[in-house]
């Protein structure tokens, strides 16, 4: 019992000081999520590179360009979302009421892009563990990366969502109209890109 | 909406620990003494350190970090990959083969029976000049334990059954992960997820930046040194590939193909299996271009009418069109090209690898005496 006390002891002094590297989680989270998004980001800029009226020698020379479309667009939001994560805090007194009368296209679309990104981030967490294991115990690998899929949702996933969620009321109503088509389209991508749909 | 779930959103987020855990309302389950901030630390700093090491690891992100630290504590950064890697779609250094082609060797006309098949086996012996990978040494040592004398074609001849490409992959990676990677890219709805460009992207990032350098590479140097000819049947090469008097510009300009004088109406074929984009301009006339995949793409320019449509498959040989005088042209002929990456490669070298007669489509074709040509033989 001893023991016990002093792992609760542990765990109690650990968990005060998650507001310090708490946010790390979620935003890498994200990060992954729209890594896997970004993924195919640059083919589609590079479809987009070729469609212009520029003078390409070959789709190979636009090929470049392309991927640092993807890299930039990725950091971008990278940063932006660490910025939301890290300066903000759910705000006490927060109403779904309060919410209604003073949402902003942020507050809408935050959450839009949060759920699949997060989704795709835990799953690669998930794949990455599975292929961690799997050389040891195929069986135990897959377990073990679903099971890692779900606990990263649930503690990383939905705390993050319902942080973003209730952050502080934006100053107007088009407050994040100019990332929300940048958002709406990386869960977009997130979601196509997820293998989950072919398991289930 | 119920107070319960009300109130907890009132405090949606006390696992940051800003907060004070939940009051209790009166209405649902009561909070437990160790409700809200001070649950979970353990658990939650093992997810946390694994999100943060996936991102270092395999994001664009991370190797900013790298980079970050190797310039602040003076560390070389040649070793670290190119954000670009991130992205790359699996052709290997498709520039990197210009150079190889350049001079490429004399494909074998025979090989021993289910091995690796040519082009892939010169290929494989050019691209592990560079170099063997980890996981190649690890099985040619396994092999050499048994049989002293077993060199790397012949573990990879082993690996070989029907598929280049798996032969190729399984010297990189386990066959178990190889599995799951195909597995994971028929989830994502994949219309060929045995193909490595379909798959790569569902592997560990250190496999899959090891399999560009090898599989993509070789898999991109076998389809150049496959391609076939344009066409069929005697002509002459009006104007090889290289720096050229341009004859209707009438200045010096760099020739990125060769030209093939053909008269109108001459069928044109492709030169190996790809999907098509057509298309019509000034001074390309009507063309069509086909990528082989891998960073290889061919073609064909001034063409009199094009039998196939943006998006189609063809195969090696199909006809695609009829040649023409279209464009900026001086008379009839096909201008050929193939492109290896963002270059262009001499056509012709890539003919006289080819030793057996599959190449030409007539066992009578002939380039004739032109001393054009002679031109283009020259190293």
């Amino acid at each position: 019992m001893a023991i016990v006390q002093h792992v609760r002891k542990a765990d109690d002094w650990v968990a005060q000081s998650r507001p310090i590297w708490g946010w790390l989680g979620q935003a890498g989270l994200i990060v992954l999520g729209t890594h896997l998004a970004c993924d195919s980001l640059d083919d589609y800029a590079l479809d987009l590179l070729m469609w212009l009226p520029l003078q390409w020698s070959s789709p190979g020379e636009a090929a470049a360009p392309a991927a640092w479309v993807a890299i930039v667009l990725e950091l971008t939001v990278a940063a932006w979302v660490v910025s939301r994560l890290w300066l903000t805090y759910p705000q006490p007194g927060w109403t779904w009421t309060r919410w209604k009368r003073s949402a902003a296209v942020r507050d809408v679309v935050l959450p839009a892009f949060w759920i699949p990104v997060s989704l795709a981030g835990s799953w690669v967490i998930g794949m990455a563990v599975e292929d961690f294991v799997a050389p040891y115990n195929a069986v135990a690998g897959s377990i073990l990366g679903w099971g890692t899929m779900a606990l990263v949702l649930w503690r990383l996933g939905w705390t993050g969502l319902m942080a973003v969620i209730a952050g502080p009321p934006a100053r107007n109503r088009l407050a994040g109209v100019w990332i929300a088509p940048i958002l709406l389209g990386l869960s977009g991508l997130a979601l196509a890109e997820l293998p989950l749909w072919g398991w289930l | 909406m119920s107070r319960g779930l009300d109130e907890r959103l009132r405090n949606p987020a006390p696992w940051l620990g800003s907060q004070d855990p939940p009051r209790y309302s009166g209405r649902g389950r009561r909070p437990t003494k160790n409700a809200g901030s001070r649950r979970f630390g353990v658990l939650d700093a093992a997810v946390v350190a694994i999100v943060v090491f996936a991102v270092w690891v395999q994001t664009p992100v991370g190797a900013v970090v790298d980079r970050f630290i190797a310039t602040a504590t003076g560390a070389p950064t040649d070793g670290l990959p190119p954000l670009t890697a991130y992205f790359d779609t699996g052709d290997g250094d498709a520039d990197a083969l210009v150079e190889v082609l350049a001079a490429p060797p004399t494909l074998a006309a025979n090989t021993p029976p289910g091995a690796l098949p040519e082009p892939y086996r010169t290929a494989v012996q050019m691209v592990l000049k560079d170099g063997v990978p980890r996981g190649a040494r690890q099985a040619l040592a396994t092999a050499q334990a048994t049989n002293p004398d077993a060199t790397l074609m012949d573990v990879i001849d082993a690996l070989f059954i029907d598929d280049p490409e798996a032969a190729l992959e399984l010297l990189i990676i386990s066959p178990e992960q190889r599995d799951r990677a195909i597995a994971r890219a028929r989830a994502a709805g994949a219309q060929t997820p045995a193909r490595w460009q379909a798959h790569r992207t569902y592997l560990p990032m250190r496999d899959r930046l090891a399999g560009d350098r090898v599989v993509g590479k070789v898999l991109g140097l076998a389809t150049a040194l496959d391609l076939t000819w344009p066409v069929a049947g005697p002509h002459r090469v009006s104007s090889p590939w290289g720096h050229r008097h341009h004859p209707v510009l009438k200045k010096r300009k760099f020739h990125n193909g060769i030209d093939l004088a053909v008269p109108i109406g001459t069928p044109i074929l492709a030169a190996q299996a790809g999907v098509v984009r057509t298309g019509e301009d000034g001074v390309s006339g009507r063309y069509v271009v086909i990528d082989h995949g891998h960073g290889v793409r061919t073609s064909y320019c001034h063409l009199d009418s094009i039998g196939v449509f943006d998006g189609d498959r063809v195969t090696p040989g199909q006809q695609i069109a009829f040649s023409g005088n279209t464009g900026r042209s001086t008379g009839p002929h096909l201008h050929f090209v193939v492109r290896v990456g963002r270059t262009t490669t001499d056509p012709a070298r890539l003919r006289r690898t080819q030793a057996s007669a599959r190449l030409d489509h007539s066992a009578g074709s002939t380039m004739g005496a032109s001393p054009v040509m002679d031109t283009a033989t020259a190293p």
